[in-house]
């Protein structure tokens, strides 16, 4: 059964084209453009995922937020709003949004969250990590690219993981050293250059990103 | 201080008048009062001579024509006259003829031989004359006496006076010098106070805090921050409505963009990722101004700020945010640089900077990076390998809206966005030429908080 998206934009050009974008890709899309009518199709119909404005005529999207809430309806909802204060963004996560995207938003990366908030509603353990082309099984020890399994080294993949748990942030080489650390003796002086190389080279040079002074660090826009 | 100086040579000019006036005051009446002595010894004069007239004196002067005869005056009254009136000199005339004078004196023939009070000089010196006419016998009195023995007194009064007085003077200006400095200290302490706050903190001052004499400036003050926080609000809700307002249509336009994207043939590909690049550099703009707004009302919070983490933070978000190419990126040196600042504001700077050195860096395709901390300040230069900027350009493009010549995916804001950062946190930014061969050097200066 394809997943069903409640649609919640009062703009009359934003709305429909995030509709029919949504529904390239595959999503069965309802679209609302009143608060009352947001908050009565939460309660009745069993959406995957809540789109939601916040400013919405006839009950904000805050509003419908707190009530959908309080009544124990727990549907995925992420906030796609104009409204960018930091302010703004931790009344809507504490007014129970699990996400939070500014406008003007980009579908793909929109697609992206929609699909991180089914993930997490099938309850799939989070042991797995997709970054770009990469997916990395961390219990399984199994990395794929492209869906293609990956044939890494055991350091190799200690590295990779590291540097996928923390992504999107630098990670110093010493950090890395001490992961490869086995207890019994250092890692030889150039084992980490080593490692990095062999992984750019059987993933892509640009999956990798490098600064010295910084480190490693892997990650870029969500697709 | 002006003011003491002022105050002090007000209460000083003061004084020296309120002294001048007392002083010629005080001359006009002893003067007076010596000239009524003057009167009063021509008076007993006449009296005197009166008993010789009741005598017949009078009867036979008439007689009589030269000043030999009967002595008007005789020895006793003379004497008597000079016991009372020793610096009186005197002469006495029947119809124009001298027939007494005291045994000293003024010459006759300088005398002003007329009723009334007068001056003249004589000897030397400087006298005062009085004469009267008796009304029933043609008989002119004339008593005079030195200047000189009239104006005795002011001079040692004075010099008694001129201690104590002087003494009552400083220390009037002791205690006024005092007073001013207590009252102009809390007008200095308001002043620290209000220099002290952020341009976000408009609380009201409390009036209990302060002394009865500064409430009208407290409620002043108070009612400027009330007008200042209505205007800030006004602004915040002018910006946020701007926002969503521009904002929403430009997601409509991105959206539908991207259907097309997905849906039109290979051949129009191009033209719409080229519109939706558009609609992020005006999302960019949008950004920029919103971002320019809302500095203006930030609160600068300073702590101890770990300025490569920092660094770190936002290298990795402006690669991820310019996407996969072969930038190298250096930074100098390896190890955590703490510095006293607003984290917050210093990620502004450091973003605006850094982003605009990665997208310049493309062309050149390096960006270094270097830390250097003082004791009073912590440097820290952005250096690209891109085409570099102008000198003359440099200035300009800290201010708000300005481009430089080459065309960049930028908004425009972003140097004058880390400018206006840097200057809330009491730093600076310049732009240099890279002393190492092309490219642009930006070059982050914050001093010590202590400084």
């Amino acid at each position: 059964m394809l997943p069903r998206l409640l649609l919640a934009d009062d703009d009359a050009d934003l709305g429909p084209a995030i509709k029919r974008a949504l529904e390239l890709e595959g999503y069965v899309v309802d679209l609302f453009t009143r608060g009352d009518d947001v908050l009565a199709a939460g309660r009745s119909a069993d959406y995957d995922v809540i789109l939601l404005d916040i400013g919405l005529p006839h009950g904000t999207g805050l509003e419908v937020l707190r009530t959908l809430r309080s009544e124990g309806i727990a549907t995925a909802v992420i906030v796609v709003t104009a409204f960018d204060r930091t302010q703004q963004r931790v009344a809507g996560l504490d007014a129970g949004a699990d996400d939070y995207v500014v406008k003007p938003v980009d579908l793909e990366e929109l697609a992206a969250r929609i699909r991180s908030q089914l993930r997490r509603r099938e309850g799939r353990r989070n042991d797995t990590m997709t970054i770009g082309p990469v997916m990395l099984d961390f219990a399984g020890h199994v990395a794929t690219l492209e869906g293609q399994a990956l044939q890494l080294t055991a350091k190799e993949f200690r590295v990779l993981a590291l540097l996928m748990r923390r992504s999107r942030r630098f990670v110093s080489k010493a950090d890395i050293e001490a992961e490869l650390y086995d207890g019994d003796n250092w890692a030889e002086s150039n084992t980490v250059e080593v490692a990095i190389s062999s992984l750019r080279r059987k993933i892509g040079r640009d999956f990798i990103h490098t600064a010295r002074g910084l480190g490693y660090m892997v990650g870029g826009r969500e697709r | 201080m002006q003011l003491y100086r002022r105050v002090l040579l007000l209460l000083a000019l003061t004084a020296l008048a309120i002294g001048a006036v007392l002083y010629v005051f005080a001359d006009r009446e002893i003067s007076r009062a010596a000239d009524g002595q003057l009167i009063d010894a021509a008076r007993l004069l006449d009296m005197m001579m009166q008993d010789e007239f009741a005598q017949g004196v009078l009867v036979r002067r008439d007689r009589v024509v030269d000043a030999q005869g009967d002595p008007l005056l005789t020895t006793e009254d003379e004497k008597a006259f000079q016991a009372t009136y020793n610096s009186c000199m005197f002469t006495v005339f029947w119809n124009g003829k001298l027939v007494a004078r005291s045994g000293w004196g003024a010459p006759v023939r300088l005398l002003p031989l007329e009723s009334g009070l007068h001056t003249f000089t004589a000897q030397g010196d400087s006298w005062r004359s009085y004469g009267v006419r008796s009304t029933r016998t043609p008989l002119l009195i004339v008593v005079a006496q030195r200047h000189a023995t009239r104006d005795f007194s002011l001079g040692p009064v004075l010099a008694e006076l001129a201690v104590p007085m002087l003494l009552l003077l400083g220390l009037s200006m002791l205690v006024l010098w005092a007073t001013l400095r207590k009252s102009l200290s809390q007008v200095e302490r308001l002043a620290s106070t209000i220099n002290a706050r952020s341009l976000a903190d408009l609380e009201p001052l409390e009036p209990e805090v302060w002394p009865i004499e500064m409430e009208p400036l407290v409620v002043a003050l108070n009612k400027l921050f009330a007008r200042l926080e209505g205007a800030y609000d006004l602004e915040q809700a002018f910006t946020d409505d701007v926002a969503h307002e521009l904002r929403t249509p430009l997601a409509a336009i991105r959206a539908q963009a991207q259907v097309l994207r997905r849906l039109a043939p290979q051949a129009v590909g191009q033209d719409v990722d080229r519109l939706t690049s558009t609609v992020d550099r005006a999302n960019n703009l949008i950004d920029g101004m919103l971002m320019l707004a809302r500095l203006n009302a930030t609160a600068v919070a300073p702590r101890s700020v770990d300025v490569h983490g920092l660094v770190a933070e936002v290298v990795a978000d402006a690669m991820i945010e310019a996407g996969p190419d072969g930038i190298e990126c250096s930074v100098v040196p390896e190890h955590i640089v703490r510095w006293q600042c607003d984290a917050a504001l210093l990620q502004v700077a450091l973003s605006a900077v850094i982003g605009n050195a990665i997208r310049h860096a493309r062309t050149g395709g390096q960006l270094d990076i270097a830390l250097a901390r003082g004791s009073d300040q912590l440097v820290v230069s952005v250096g690209d390998r891109g085409p570099g900027i102008p000198a003359a350009e440099r200035e300009r493009l800290l201010c708000r809206f300005e481009h430089g010549a080459l065309p960049t995916a930028g908004s425009g804001l972003g140097l004058s966005i880390a400018s206006k950062a840097m200057t809330l946190l009491g730093g600076t930014l310049r732009l240099e030429e890279r002393p190492d061969g092309a490219g642009l050097l930006a070059v982050l200066t914050l001093r010590s908080q202590a400084n």
